[in-house]
């Protein structure tokens, strides 16, 4: 077995790493240990704008990305410790448990109280502390983990949280609400190195590991090209409908659109500044892009910033 | 040949899949391998491949579908 752990903190380096491995390495199996800066990380057929507040997100400096696995979406910063198990596919397909079932055991070596529980999640003292999701790619598998070992949870919950399910009536993979806890309130007085150090020799033995520095850098680092993209987070979205109603300084403003491809497919608005969001047809759906297609339609400041915040997160 | 291409059982014990994306469009040729469509179930994402060269005739089911094992999900022609 490979094991790596990546010296990098760059969650978009480090998820074109995973699919680099999965598509590209000959071993049998491979085992990746990783932690990103801050960022948001959605399930692979996600609509992202339900799932988070893409405008506090940027305004926080947070960076949304949309990974190669399924599932819901995932707060990453530095005190969250991802692990990617890579596999051959096996003949009955995907094992959901199986990576779940390593992460329990390695952890019940470590001290903590951790079995499988709600679907493929880890839990301890009755919180969830891992959530797992999976991918075939050809005749592989991966399995991809979170373990929250001292992560902000504050910042977790407000940027994980839906922003408005009222508004965005269709599209995608829904996340599904656990009550979460760190890992680290069972592992007093540890440093998240430590943790790290611990999962390492628990899941793959301490010795025998290396770094991603013995890969083809240059490919990963084409590949996390991709995934900093708005082209990949935005654009990859699924089909959604969406409805609201809001207050401008012009009086109330009725909208709905429909969304395919990071793009409003069809837009109806009633109200405050119909005129120009009606010309909204084909605009990009991303933070930034919305916000110039409002400008080049003639909204001016600070309607524009308004406008963009309602169309991409349902609220002003 | 007219074939109605099916749901498959991407897991043992699945019963239905969450029809994700389709990388085809009615009338176009693929080759055997092709990845036709991704599925989600329990958070596994897996795309599914043609068996066999083949046009697509007729998409039977929308993305964001939730689609049984077995249901239909497209028409196609083969050579045989």
């Amino acid at each position: 077995m490979k094991k790596i752990e990546s010296t990098r903190r760059d969650p978009a380096f480090n998820l074109a790493f995973e699919e680099y491995m999965v598509r590209n390495t000959g071993s049998d199996e491979v085992l990746i240990v990783w932690r990103d800066s801050p960022a948001v990380v959605c399930g692979r057929f996600q609509n992202v704008f339900r799932e988070t507040d893409v405008i506090a997100a940027r305004e926080r400096g947070v960076p949304v990305l949309r990974r190669i696995t399924g599932g819901g979406t995932v707060y990453h910063d530095e005190g969250n410790v991802n692990v990617s198990y890579i596999t051959r596919k096996g003949p009955d397909g995907i094992d959901t448990l199986l990576l779940p079932e390593k992460l329990a055991a390695a952890l019940g070596r470590i001290g903590i109280p951790a079995e499988v529980g709600g679907g493929s999640d880890v839990t301890a003292g009755g919180y969830k502390i891992s959530g797992s999701a999976r991918a075939a790619v050809g005749d592989r598998e991966i399995h991809h983990a979170t373990l929250l070992f001292d992560t902000d949870l504050d910042a977790l919950r407000s940027l994980t949280s839906s922003v408005s399910g009222d508004a965005f009536v269709s599209g995608g993979i829904a996340s599904r609400k656990s009550p979460v806890a760190n890992i680290s309130a069972f592992l007093p007085g540890t440093s998240t190195d430590e943790f790290v150090g611990a999962v390492k020799a628990a899941l793959g033995g301490a010795y025998g590991w290396q770094t991603e520095d013995g890969f083809d850098l240059f490919a990963v680092s084409d590949l996390a090209g991709k995934y900093a993209s708005d082209g990949r987070t935005y654009g990859e979205n699924p089909k959604f409908a969406f409805s609201g109603k809001c207050e401008t300084a012009r009086g109330s403003l009725t909208l709905s659109y429909e969304s395919g491809k990071g793009a409003i497919i069809a837009v109806r608005a009633e109200g405050a500044f119909a005129e120009q969001i009606n010309k909204l047809a084909g605009a990009p759906l991303a933070p930034g892009a919305t916000h110039r297609a409002l400008t080049e339609a003639g909204v001016a400041e600070p309607d524009a910033v308004l406008l963009e915040r309602f169309i991409l997160t349902g609220k002003t | 040949m007219k074939i109605t291409v099916t749901m498959p059982e991407l897991k043992k014990g699945m019963t239905s899949a969450v029809l994700c994306r389709w990388n085809v469009e009615e009338g176009q040729q693929v080759k055997k391998g092709f990845e036709l469509f991704e599925t989600e179930t329990e958070k596994a994402v897996s795309a599914v491949e043609a068996e066999q060269d083949l046009t697509v005739l007729r998409l039977l089911a929308d993305e964001g579908d939730e689609v049984a094992v077995g249901a239909p999900l497209f028409e196609a022609e083969t050579a045989e």
